[in-house]
């Protein structure tokens, strides 16, 4: 368990995936975290977002998500990034990571993100697009 | 990619999207001016992928599970894509290929009631036993059973992918009786309604095998 309150991982894309990712990793007790995305919660977020609510629609996802988990974990340590992940700019944000999370939708900053993590010994789990999808029976790990 | 060879745990689903589409962007939109301007950047798409819900909450909790196992020290090496069933789709296809000697040799087609590699193999059953048939046997009652077998549905056709039905065994055997050695037709012994339950399953096997090998 220290292992885990000792961690620190960095969730890249806070939407219906990331989002879910980040708040479960923090009532496991990971100590410390960074939410990036650069996107503002909307009305259509709320069929799929962890935790923004109305009062969140318009501003910044990862900005609700700081605000409610310090209300879940507040001894918890949560930064933000508002901003896109680009190669070339934003690897500084992912150092002294335990492992990132790719939750991104965009395929491009994927591949760039993942070819990074890989190429640098980052540890990162992918998450493949949830969309168009109903069966849950059919997920899998690999 | 980008020389990346490997190594990265995924989340993903083996479910293929049905009749799904881009949500299109209602007409006042485009009024508006150029709708290229709504995506968030200039390079990322404008339309979105209708979600349900629970599905990407599942893939996020799969991440957390994964990444908490790892950090704690127990991570996760046995996942597996639905434990076992490799060996089941190996059983059905070498069943199917002894009962298509037995059924030959009772009449009288293979003297030595020798075993032929089948027509149909582990992956194609894959194809029709879990995702045509759900796991489950073609004909009503449709449920799961313990040892499925798949049958040459039709004996006047050559075996194929798209002529096999999933069956329990005692149907199996009564199937490789009356159809397959006394010659009955596979209507006459299951019933018209459950040949056409075969018949579209069969008819949605020929798609899907036209898609993947196209």
């Amino acid at each position: 368990m220290a292992k885990i309150r000792d961690s620190y991982v960095v969730v890249v894309g806070c939407g219906g995936v990331g989002s879910w990712a980040a708040t479960m990793l923090l009532r496991s007790g990971v100590g410390r975290l960074l939410l990036i995305d650069y996107d503002m919660a909307t009305l259509s977020s709320l069929n799929r977002h962890a935790c923004a609510t109305l009062e969140d629609v318009g501003t910044p996802k990862v900005v609700a998500m700081q605000k409610y988990f310090k209300k879940v974990a507040p001894w918890a340590r949560v930064d933000v990034k508002i901003g896109l992940w680009r190669k070339g700019e934003s690897e500084s944000w992912l150092e002294g990571a335990d492992y990132v999370v790719d939750a991104i939708d965009n395929i491009d900053t994927k591949v760039d993100l993942l070819t990074h993590c890989r190429k640098n010994d980052i540890k990162v789990f992918a998450s493949m697009g949830a969309g168009a999808k109903r069966d849950p029976t059919r997920v899998q790990i690999a | 990619m980008n020389g990346v060879v490997g190594g990265i745990p995924t989340v993903y689903s083996t479910e293929v999207p049905g009749e799904v589409k881009l949500l299109p962007l209602p007409e006042d939109e485009f009024k508006k001016g150029s709708v290229k301007e709504l995506g968030a950047f200039d390079d990322f798409r404008v339309r979105i992928l209708p979600v349900l819900g629970p599905l990407p909450a599942v893939f996020g909790l799969y991440a957390a599970t994964y990444i908490t196992l790892d950090l704690g020290g127990k991570p996760l090496t046995d996942a597996a894509e639905i434990k076992n069933r490799r060996k089941l789709y190996v059983t059905l296809e070498r069943n199917l290929s002894e009962r298509q000697a037995r059924a030959a040799h009772a009449r009288g087609e293979n003297e030595q009631g020798l075993q032929r590699t089948v027509e149909v193999n582990a992956d194609d059953l894959a194809l029709v036993f879990e995702d045509i048939n759900a796991g489950r046997t073609t004909i009503p009652t449709q449920v799961v059973v313990q040892k499925p077998q798949a049958v040459h549905w039709d004996p006047s056709r050559p075996l194929s992918a798209d002529n096999l039905a999933i069956l329990e065994n005692k149907d199996a055997k009564r199937h490789e009786k009356e159809v397959q050695i006394e010659g009955k037709s596979p209507a006459e012994v299951w019933g018209r309604d459950a040949a056409d339950i075969v018949a579209r399953r069969n008819e949605e096997t020929r798609r899907c095998i036209a898609y993947r090998r196209g």
